[in-house]
C-alpha cells in the first residue's frame, strides 16, 4: 500500500511541475502573440526575450529570438532587430535557417543604412549558404553590394536573374580629377556637372584677383595683399573643396538612381 | 528508564503507523496539493523574485530597450505584499536610472516605504538623481534622512555630503566631513582620494579678471584672449584687427580720410577691435564657468560610482 502512495506522490509532483512549466512557457507565448496582434511590438519583444531567457533548449531559444527580431523589425527598430538576429548561434541552424537569418540581417542593415555591418556579414557568410542561396537572399546580397558600390560582385550574382541589369552601370566621376581641374576656378564644378556654379566660382575669383591686381598697380600694396590675395586664398581654396563636394554629390545621385533601378527590377 | 522510553517509542510508532495506514490516501492527496501549490508559486511567471532575476538578466546583457519596456509595465492590478511592491519600485527605479530617465527614477525611488529594507539604498540613489537634476538641497536632505548607523553607511553618507559641499564650494563643510574618510574601504578609497585632489585643484585655481582681459585687448588686440588661455583666438584676433587697421592706414596715407576704402577698412577694424575687447572679458568668464562645470562633473562621477556599485540589484 505504501509503495503505491509513494509512487502516486512522486508521479503527481513530477507531472504537475512539468505541466506548470509548460503552462508558463505557453502563457508567455500566448501573451507575445496577443501583443503582436495588438501591434504592441515592444511588449511582444519583451515576452519573446522572456521565452528565450526561460527556454530549456536551443531550438526554443532560436525561435524566440527570431520572433523577437520580427517584432523589433515591425517596430522599425532595425538596429535592435539585427542585433537580436546576431545572437542566434550559427552552428545551431540548418542551411535553410541560416539563409533566412542572413536575409533578415542584411535587410535590417540596409534599412538602417549600416554599410559596415553589411560588408562584415557579406564577407563572413557561410560558403555553403552563399553557394545555395535562396532568391530572396540573392536579391538582398545584390542590393547590399550595390550600396557598397561593389558592382562587379553584385553583377555576378545578378546574372542568375538577368544579363542586362548591369549593362548601364553609372559613370562615376573622379574626385581627384575634379580637384586638379579646379586649378582653374570653376572648371572642377563644370566637370562635376554644375556649369552655372562653375561660372559663378570663376567670376568671383576673377573679381577678387582683379581687385588685388588693380590695388597693386595703384601702389596700395597692403590693400592688394590683404584685401586681394587674402580673400582670393579663401575663395580659391574654397572652390577647390566645393568641386570635390559637388563630384561626391554627382556620384551619390548617379549610384542612388542606379541602385533604385536595380532594386525595382529585382523586386518586380 | 531505557526500557520505558523504548516502550513509549514502540507505542507511538504503532499509533502513527495506524493513522498513516487509515489516512494514507488523504495524506497523499494533501501532500500532493501542498507540493502542487509550492510548485505553482515557484513557477508563477509574475512572482517578484522571477521578475527581479529577469530584469537583472536584461540589464546585465545590455538589453536596455527591453528593460525599459518592462519598467513601463503597470503592476498595480496584481496583488503584491508591501515588500514585493517595494522591490518592484526599486527595480523600476534602477531601470529608469540605468536608462538615464532621471525624473522617473526619482519618482520610483522616492515611493519606497519607510519600513522597507530598500529604503536606505533608495535614498542614496534618489540623492544621485537629484544631483544630476541639480537639486543639491534635496540630495542633502535625502542623505541626512538615512538613519543607518553602520560604519560603512556613516562613511558613505559623509563622503556623499562632502562631495555635495565641494560642488557648492563650501570648503569648511568639506573639510569637516572629510574627517570621516577612512581611506580604507574598498568601495570608497579611490573616490575619497579623488575628492581630495579635486578640492586641491579648485582651491588652488587662480581666478582671472575679466576687466584685466578687456584692458589687455584694448592695448594690444588679442592679448586679453591669450591672458584668458585662448592663444589661437588671441593670435587670430590680432591678425584680423591688425590687417584691417593696416589697410585703413595705407588708404588714409595714399587717398585721405574720406576715401571709401579708408572708411570701410576703418569701420571693420573698429568693429573687430571693440568686439575683441568684449570677447576677451567674456572669454575669462566662460573659461571659469567651464572649469567649474568640469570639476562638478568629476565630483558627481566620484560620488555616483560607490553608490551605484554598493546598491546595484
Amino acid at each position: 500500500m505504501w509503495r503505491f502512495y509513494t509512487i502516486f506522490i512522486f508521479l503527481s509532483v513530477i507531472l504537475s511541475a512539468h505541466k506548470v512549466s509548460g503552462q508558463t512557457q505557453n502563457g508567455h507565448t500566448l501573451q507575445a502573440q496577443k501583443y503582436m496582434e495588438q501591434q504592441d511590438y515592444k511588449n511582444a519583444a519583451l515576452e519573446y526575450e522572456y521565452l528565450y531567457y526561460s527556454a530549456k533548449d536551443i531550438k526554443t531559444q532560436n525561435l524566440a529570438l527570431l520572433n523577437k527580431a520580427q517584432a523589433e523589425k515591425l517596430n522599425k527598430q532595425y538596429s535592435l532587430s539585427a542585433q537580436t538576429l546576431a545572437r542566434i548561434p550559427s552552428y545551431s541552424l540548418t542551411i535553410e535557417q541560416k539563409d533566412s537569418v542572413y536575409y533578415q540581417m542584411l535587410l535590417c542593415y540596409y534599412l538602417y543604412n549600416d554599410t559596415t555591418k553589411s560588408r562584415e556579414l557579406l564577407n563572413n557568410m557561410d560558403i555553403v549558404v552563399k553557394q545555395n542561396a535562396s532568391k530572396q537572399l540573392k536579391i538582398m546580397e545584390i542590393i547590399s553590394l550595390n550600396e557598397l558600390y561593389e558592382y562587379k560582385q553584385a553583377e555576378k550574382i545578378a546574372q542568375t536573374f538577368s544579363d542586362t541589369l548591369y549593362n548601364d552601370l553609372p559613370k562615376l566621376k573622379s574626385e581627384k580629377t575634379a580637384h586638379n581641374l579646379a586649378f582653374i576656378p570653376g572648371l572642377g564644378h563644370i566637370y562635376a556637372g554644375y556649369t552655372w556654379e562653375g561660372i559663378f566660382a570663376f567670376l568671383t575669383n576673377a573679381g577678387v584677383l582683379g581687385f588685388g591686381v588693380y590695388q597693386a598697380l595703384n601702389g596700395d600694396y597692403i590693400t592688394a595683399y590683404i584685401g586681394g590675395a587674402g580673400i582670393l586664398s579663401a575663395t580659391y581654396l574654397g572652390q577647390q573643396r566645393k568641386a570635390i563636394q559637388l563630384t561626391k554629390k554627382h556620384n551619390y545621385k548617379k549610384t542612388r538612381s542606379f541602385n533604385t533601378k536595380v532594386k525595382e527590377a529585382l523586386l518586380k | 528508564m531505557a526500557n520505558t522510553t523504548k516502550t513509549y517509542s514502540i507505542i507511538l510508532s504503532n499509533i502513527i503507523s495506524n493513522i498513516m495506514k487509515k489516512a494514507g490516501l488523504y495524506f497523499s492527496i494533501l501532500f500532493f496539493l501542498a507540493l502542487w501549490t509550492y510548485n505553482c508559486q515557484a513557477q508563477n511567471p509574475n512572482s517578484v523574485q522571477k521578475e527581479y532575476e529577469f530584469v537583472k538578466y536584461l540589464l546585465g546583457n545590455n538589453l536596455k530597450s527591453d528593460a525599459d519596456t518592462w519598467a513601463q509595465r503597470d503592476f498595480s492590478s496584481k496583488e503584491y505584499s508591501l515588500q514585493e511592491k517595494d522591490s518592484l519600485l526599486f527595480l523600476k527605479g534602477w531601470v529608469f536610472y540605468s536608462n538615464r530617465e532621471l525624473n522617473k527614477a526619482l519618482e520610483h525611488f522616492d515611493s519606497i516605504s519607510l519600513y522597507s529594507n530598500l529604503y536606505n539604498p533608495a535614498k542614496y540613489l534618489s540623492s544621485i538623481q537629484n544631483l544630476y537634476l541639480d537639486n543639491l538641497e534635496q540630495a542633502k536632505r535625502n542623505i541626512n534622512s538615512i538613519e543607518d548607523t553602520s560604519v560603512f553607511c556613516k562613511e558613505l553618507s559623509s563622503f556623499t555630503l562632502s562631495g555635495i559641499a565641494l560642488m557648492e564650494r563650501d570648503y569648511n563643510s568639506f573639510n569637516n566631513l572629510k574627517k570621516d574618510f577612512s581611506y580604507e574601504n574598498i568601495y570608497l578609497t579611490n573616490h575619497e582620494k579623488a575628492l581630495d585632489s579635486i578640492y586641491n585643484r579648485i582651491s588652488n585655481y587662480k581666478k582671472k579678471s575679466p576687466f584685466l582681459a578687456g584692458a589687455l585687448s584694448a592695448v594690444i588686440p588679442g592679448l586679453g584672449k591669450i591672458y584668458a588661455g585662448e592663444i589661437g583666438e588671441g593670435v587670430g584676433a590680432f591678425l584680423t584687427v591688425g590687417s584691417f587697421a593696416a589697410i585703413c592706414a595705407e588708404n588714409w596715407i595714399h587717398h585721405g580720410i574720406t576715401n571709401w576704402k579708408t572708411i570701410g577698412a576703418g569701420l571693420v577694424s573698429t568693429v573687430f577691435y571693440i568686439g575683441n575687447i568684449y570677447g576677451s572679458a567674456v572669454s575669462v568668464k566662460l573659461k571659469y564657468e567651464e572649469f567649474n562645470k568640469k570639476q562638478n562633473v568629476e565630483i558627481l562621477y566620484n560620488i555616483h560610482i560607490p553608490i551605484r556599485n554598493t546598491f546595484r540589484p
